[in-house]
C-alpha cells in the first residue's frame, strides 16, 4: 500500500495547480472542460508514463501538458518512505528519495514499484464488452504477476520443446514415408532375383559384397552428417545457456531504495562471483564440442579414403560385368537393387524406433504443458474467489475454464470442410465436448471405434469425419492449440428476491460500470483513479452497489473519482471534494473541502445532488 | 482393482497424458461397480478434476450407464467450471428423465452439498479444516424456522460436539395443519456422516409429503438410504406426525432411543415410551410398523439423542435415562423452550466441563390445548 500525498503541475492547462490528496475518497467535480480528466490523467502520466494510458487519454495529456509542463507527485510508501516523481512530456522521469537522492534502478513504467490503477470510462466499458480475450484475464493475472511470470516462462520453454519435438516427429514421419515409397518402387526386386534362372557364370562374391558395402557407405556418410549437426546444435544450446546464466547470475536482489540494500548487496556480489565458474564450465564444454567436431571431420576424411577405394573397386567389377552376358548383367542389377532395399528397410526400422521415442517424449512434454495451463486456471480461480469475497454479492466473478476456444473451433470447422457429411454445426457442437488433446489422440491413432463411441455419430459418419480430420488437421498442433479461460463478470440485475445474473457484455452502459466497479475497487491496495465523464450509473438500486463498495473499500486504498453522480461523494462520504472550473484558456481548482463545505457546488453541478443530501440526512441524521 | 486413492492419483495424471487409456480404466471400474466406483466418483468434485469428470461423462455408453450416474452428473453440473466438461455433462444428461422424484431429490441434495463442500474445500484445502466444514453443513440442515401449530408449544436444538457427529432433527410443515417431527443420529462422524444426514433429510422431506402411511414412508426412506449409503453406515430415526385436531401423534421409531411422554395423572407422573417401529435404517431392506398415540392436554414429549442421555462426566459416568426422566419431571408446566434449555443445562452440569464426544440433540413438545 502506498499513497499519493500531493500533486503539483506547472504550465500546461492547469498551471500552478497544487493539491494535497487525503487518504480515503477524493471526488473531483466540475463542468465539462474544466480540467478534471487532465488532473486525473496527469497523475497517471507521472506515475505510470504515457504508454499506460489508452489513446484518448494519451492525446489529452499530449495536448494539455504541452510546452514543457511539469507534473510533480509526492508519494508515501510503506515504512513511510517518501518519494517524489517529476515528469514532463519530453524528458525522462525523475524519481527522488526524501533526502533528494535520485533512484536510477527503478523503471516506473513497469508499474511494479508504485503500482497505480487508473480507469477511464472507455477502458471500463472495453473490459465489460470483451467476452473473449485477455483484458478480463489480465485483471486477475496482474494480481499474481510474479507467479504468472514464472509459469509463463516455463510455458514458453515447454512450447519451444514441443515445437522442436513436433518438427523432429514430422521429419521422421516424412522420411519414413519417403523410404516406404522408395522400397515400394524397388518392389519385387527380391522376387525377380529369385525367379531368375541360375546363371552358369555366377557374379563374383566380391561384386555382391561391394554393392552392399556401397549402401552402407552412404549410411555412414549420413551418420557423420547427423552427428555434425547434433554437435552444432549442442553448441548453440550451450551458448544459449551461457547467455541465460549471465542474466540469472547478474540478477540484483538488492533494491536500491531499500533499507536492506547493504545486506543484499553482499549476496549480489557472491552471485556475480559464481558466474565465473559457470563461464569456465561452459567454455570447457564448448571446447569439448569443438574437439568432437574436429574428430568427426577426421573420421570423415579417413572414411572417405576407404569409400573411394570401394567405389573404384566396384567400378572395376561393374566394367568386368558389362562384358559378361546380358543375363549376368541383369542379375547384377537385381543384386544391387536387393541390397538397396535391404539398406532402406534397415534405415526405416531405425527411424521407426526413433519416432516411437519421440512420441513417447512428447507425451510427457504435452502433459507438463497442459498441467501448467491448469495451474494458471487454478490460480485464477483463487484470485476470483478472493475478489468475490470483497466485491459483494451483487456482482459475480467466475472462471469458465477453457471456454475461450475459438482457435480450436476454427480448426474443427476447417478440418470438417473436406468431409462429405451434413450438419457441420451439430457435428462440431458434439465434438466440442472432447478436449483438443483427446481428439488429437484419436486422430493420431486413427481410433475410429473410440471416436464413434464418444460421439455416437455412427460407423460411417465417424469414418468420414475422422478421415477428413486425418487429412487436414495436424494432431501435433491440435493437442497444444491455444485455449484460454473465460472470465465471467456478471451483475445481478434482479430487484426482487430471485437473482438474475447477466454478463457485463449484455448490460447497459451504466450497468457495465456497476458490474466492473466493485471488482476494480477490490483488486488491490494501490491508489485508484476512476474517471467517469458521464453519469452512467443509471438505476438507483444499482448505484447503491457502487456506493457500498466505495464506502467499504476506501479504508483500504486511496480512491480518486471523477464523477457526475452526487451519490458517490455524498453517500460514500468523500474525504475531499475538488471543484474545478475553467475560463476556456486554463483550468483550476475553484474550491476544495469536505462534502458539506462544497454542498452548494455539488447541488449545482451534479445530477441528483439535492436528493443525495436528503438521502444522506435521512440515513445518518446529519444536515 | 487397486486401492481407490492410488487409482485416483494415477488417473489424475493419466487423464492428461492418455485420455483414451483413462477412459478404458474408468469403464472397467464402471463395470465392476461397487463401493470403489462410488468412492472414485465422490473424490473427483474439486474444480481441478474437471478433466476426470469429462472422461466420466463422455465414457457412458448407453442409457443405463447414464441413468446410473445421473445423480453425480447432476451434482457436478451445478458446480462445473470447465467448458468441455460442462458440454459433456449436458450431453450425457440430455434425454434422461431426471425428474424421477426420488432420484432428483437425492441428487439435488448431493449437488447442493457437493457445491458447498467443493467451494469450501477449495478454499480451505490447505488448512485442512474438515471438521469445521462438517459443522457448517450440519448446522445448515437444522430447521431455520418453526411452522406454527395451534395448541402445540415445541422447539428443538442441537449442540454439536467438538468432533462433529451426525445428529439430525427437523420439523416439517404438512398439509391439513399437521406437523412432522424427526430426530435421528447418523453413525460415524465428519463429512461422511454429514453427507448421509443430508441424504436423510432429503429423502425424508421428499417422502413425507407423499402420504399418510408412516410405515410405508419409513420403508421407502430406508430403501433410499440403503441404496445411497455405503455398507457400514446407518442411522437411527424417529419420525412422527402430530395432528392438532385429533391430538394424535402417529409415529415410527427406527432404532432410535424411545422418546418419552410425561403425563400428569392422579397417581403422579406417568412415563410412556414410543417404541413401535423397527431396526435402524440404511443397513438392510426392512419393513416397519407404525403406531397412533393419543396425546392429552398437558403432555410433555421429550425426544433426544444418546448424546444427551449418555452425557459423561470426568469420571466416565453417564447421566443416564433415569436421571433425564427424573429431571424432566421437575419441568412439568414450563414452556417448551424453558424445558429444553433446562435439560441441556442439567446434562452439561452433570458433565461438569468434561469434553463431550457426541452431539446433544433435544426436541420438546408440549400440548397446550
Amino acid at each position: 500500500m502506498w499513497l499519493v500525498e500531493k500533486i503539483e503541475i506547472t504550465g500546461g492547462f492547469l498551471p500552478g495547480l497544487s493539491v494535497n490528496i487525503p487518504r480515503g475518497l477524493t471526488c473531483i467535480i466540475g463542468p465539462r472542460g474544466s480540467g478534471k480528466s487532465t488532473l486525473a490523467e496527469a497523475l497517471r502520466f507521472a506515475v505510470r508514463g504515457i504508454s499506460a494510458a489508452p489513446r484518448q487519454c494519451a492525446d489529452l495529456i499530449q495536448a494539455n501538458l504541452a510546452g514543457g509542463a511539469l507534473v510533480t507527485v509526492s508519494a508515501v510508501a510503506e515504512g513511510s518512505n517518501r518519494y517524489t516523481i517529476k515528469r514532463s512530456l519530453k524528458q525522462q522521469p525523475v524519481l527522488l528519495t526524501s533526502d533528494g537522492r535520485t533512484i536510477n534502478t527503478v523503471d516506473l513504467d513497469r508499474g511494479t514499484f508504485l503500482p497505480l490503477d487508473a480507469y477511464s470510462s472507455p477502458e471500463i466499458e472495453a473490459i465489460a464488452d470483451e467476452v473473449l480475450g485477455e483484458k478480463r484475464r489480465n485483471l486477475l493475472d496482474e494480481l499474481r504477476s510474479e507467479q504468472m511470470r514464472t509459469i509463463h516462462l516455463s510455458l514458453a520453454e515447454s512450447a519451444r520443446a514441443l515445437d522442436t519435438n513436433a518438427d523432429r516427429i514430422r521429419t521422421a514421419q516424412r522420411t519414413i514415408q519417403d523410404l516406404t515409397e522408395q522400397i515400394e518402387e524397388l518392389g519385387d526386386a527380391r522376387a525377380r532375383l529369385n525367379a531368375l534362372a541360375p546363371s552358369e557364370q555366377e557374379p563374383s562374391a566380391d561384386f555382391v559384397r561391394l554393392s552392399r558395402q556401397q549402401q552402407v557407405n552412404q549410411r555412414e556418410n549420413a551418420k557423420l552428417d547427423s552427428t555434425d549437426r547434433d554437435l552444432r546444435a549442442l553448441e548453440r544450446t550451450v551458448d544459449q545457456l551461457r547467455r541465460e546464466a549471465q542474466v540469472a547470475f547478474k540478477e540484483r536482489l538488492a533494491e536500491e531504495h531499500s533499507a536492506n540494500v547493504g545486506i543484499l548487496r553482499r549476496y549480489d556480489d557472491l552471485l556475480a562471483a559464481s558466474l565465473g565458474t559457470v563461464e569456465e564450465h561452459a567454455s570447457a564444454i564448448t571446447g569439448q564440442i569443438h574437439k568432437a567436431l574436429k574428430t568427426v571431420a577426421e573420421a570423415r576424411q579417413s572414411i572417405a579414403e576407404a569409400h573411394t577405394s570401394h567405389a573404384g573397386e566396384l567400378a572395376r567389377l561393374t566394367a568386368l560385368n558389362q562384358a559378361a552376358s546380358e543375363h549376368a548383367r541383369e542379375r547384377a542389377t537385381l543384386e544391387q537393387q536387393v541390397a538397396r532395399v535391404q539398406a532402406l528397410e534397415e534405415q526405416r526400422l531405425q527411424l521407426n524406433a526413433e519416432l516411437k521415442a519421440l512420441l513417447e517424449k512428447r507425451k510427457s512434454l504435452k502433459t507438463d504443458y497442459i498441467l501448467m495451463r491448469d495451474q494458471i486456471s487454478a490460480m485464477r480461480e483463487e484470485v476470483a474467489s478472493e475478489l468475490q469475497r470483497e466485491a459483494g454479492d451483487r456482482v459475480r466473478i467466475r472462471i469458465m475454464r477453457n471456454a475461450d476456444h475459438l482457435a480450436y473451433q476454427q480448426m474443427l470447422v476447417d478440418g470438417l470442410r473436406g468431409a462429405r457429411v451434413r450438419n457441420h454445426e451439430e457435428i462440431i457442437a458434439t465434438i466440442m465436448q472432447l478436449r483438443p488433446e483427446q481428439l488429437a489422440q484419436l486422430i493420431q491413432t486413427n481410433d475410429c471405434d473410440s471416436f464413434e463411441e464418444l460421439t455416437s455419430f455412427g460407423a460411417e459418419r465417424s469414418r468420414k469425419i475422422l478421415d477428413s480430420f486425418r487429412d487436414s488437421v495436424d494432431p501435433l498442433a491440435l493437442e497444444v492449440i491455444a485455449i484460454e479461460d473465460r472470465i465471467g463478470i456478471e451483475l445481478n440485475v434482479s430487484s426482487t428476491g430471485k437473482p438474475n445474473f447477466k454478463d457485463a457484455s449484455d448490460l447497459s452502459r451504466g450497468q457495465k460500470c456497476t458490474a466492473l466497479l466493485p471488482i476494480l475497487l477490490a483488486r488491490r491496495d494501490s491508489p485508484l483513479i476512476i474517471d467517469q465523464p458521464e453519469d452512467n450509473l443509471d438505476n438507483h438500486f444499482i448505484f447503491e452497489t457502487v456506493v457500498n463498495a466505495v464506502q467499504r473499500l476506501k479504508r483500504r486504498r486511496q480512491m480518486i473519482f471523477i464523477t457526475h453522480n452526487a451519490n458517490i461523494p455524498v453517500l460514500a462520504e468523500a474525504d475531499l471534494v475538488l471543484v474545478m472550473n475553467s475560463d476556456g484558456r486554463i483550468g483550476a481548482v475553484e474550491k476544495s473541502g469536505t462534502v458539506d463545505q462544497c454542498r452548494e457546488q455539488i447541488i449545482d453541478l451534479l445530477e441528483g445532488g439535492r436528493e443525495a443530501f436528503e438521502l444522506r440526512s435521512k440515513r445518518y441524521g446529519s444536515a | 482393482m487397486e486401492a481407490p486413492e492410488i487409482l485416483y492419483e494415477r488417473l489424475r495424471h493419466l487423464v492428461v497424458e492418455d485420455p483414451r487409456e483413462t477412459r478404458r480404466i474408468f469403464l472397467q471400474l464402471l463395470d465392476s461397480g461397487g463401493p470403489a466406483l462410488d468412492q472414485f466418483l465422490g473424490s473427483i468434485s474439486s474444480p481441478a478434476d474437471g478433466r476426470l469428470r469429462q472422461v466420466v461423462a463422455t465414457a457412458l455408453r448407453n442409457h443405463r450407464d447414464r441413468e446410473r450416474l445421473a445423480p453425480h452428473l447432476i451434482a457436478w453440473q451445478e458446480i462445473e467450471t470447465d467448458e468441455f466438461t460442462h458440454r459433456a455433462i449436458a450431453r450425457a444428461l440430455k434425454g434422461l428423465d431426471t425428474r424421477s422424484a426420488e432420484q432428483t431429490a437425492l441428487a439435488l441434495e448431493v449437488a447442493r452439498l457437493t457445491a458447498a463442500i467443493g467451494r469450501e474445500l477449495a478454499q480451505r484445502e490447505r488448512l485442512n479444516r474438515e471438521l469445521e466444514i462438517a459443522q457448517e453443513v450440519q448446522e445448515h440442515f437444522f430447521p431455520q424456522r418453526l411452522p406454527s401449530i395451534p395448541g402445540l408449544d415445541y422447539c428443538g436444538r442441537c449442540r454439536p460436539a467438538r468432533e462433529v457427529g451426525g445428529d439430525y432433527y427437523d420439523f416439517l410443515e404438512l398439509p391439513e395443519g399437521r406437523l412432522g417431527v424427526a430426530v435421528g443420529d447418523v453413525s460415524g462422524k465428519g463429512i461422511g456422516a454429514a453427507l448421509m444426514m443430508a441424504s436423510l433429510e432429503a429423502s425424508l422431506r421428499s417422502q413425507a409429503s407423499v402420504g399418510h402411511d408412516l410405515a410405508e414412508l419409513m420403508r421407502r426412506v430406508n430403501s433410499l438410504m440403503y441404496e445411497a449409503s455405503s455398507a457400514n453406515r446407518y442411522a437411527t430415526l424417529f419420525y412422527a406426525e402430530y395432528d392438532p385436531r385429533s391430538h394424535r401423534l402417529c409415529y415410527v421409531n427406527a432404532g432410535h432411543n424411545p422418546p418419552l411422554i410425561l403425563r400428569k395423572s392422579a397417581l403422579g407422573c406417568q412415563v410412556l415410551r414410543l417404541e413401535t417401529g423397527g431396526p435402524v435404517i440404511g443397513l438392510l431392506p426392512q419393513r416397519y410398523e407404525q403406531e397412533s398415540f393419543p396425546l392429552v392436554v398437558g403432555d410433555l414429549a421429550v425426544l433426544f439423542t444418546d448424546g444427551v442421555s449418555e452425557s459423561m462426566n470426568g469420571r466416565d459416568e453417564e447421566w443416564g435415562e433415569e436421571r433425564l426422566i427424573e429431571f424432566a419431571k421437575t419441568c412439568q408446566g414450563l414452556p417448551a423452550f424453558e424445558v429444553m434449555t433446562r435439560i441441556l443445562a442439567a446434562a452439561e452440569a452433570f458433565a461438569a466441563g468434561a469434553a463431550q464426544h457426541d452431539d446433544m440433540t433435544l426436541v420438546v413438545l408440549r400440548v397446550l390445548t
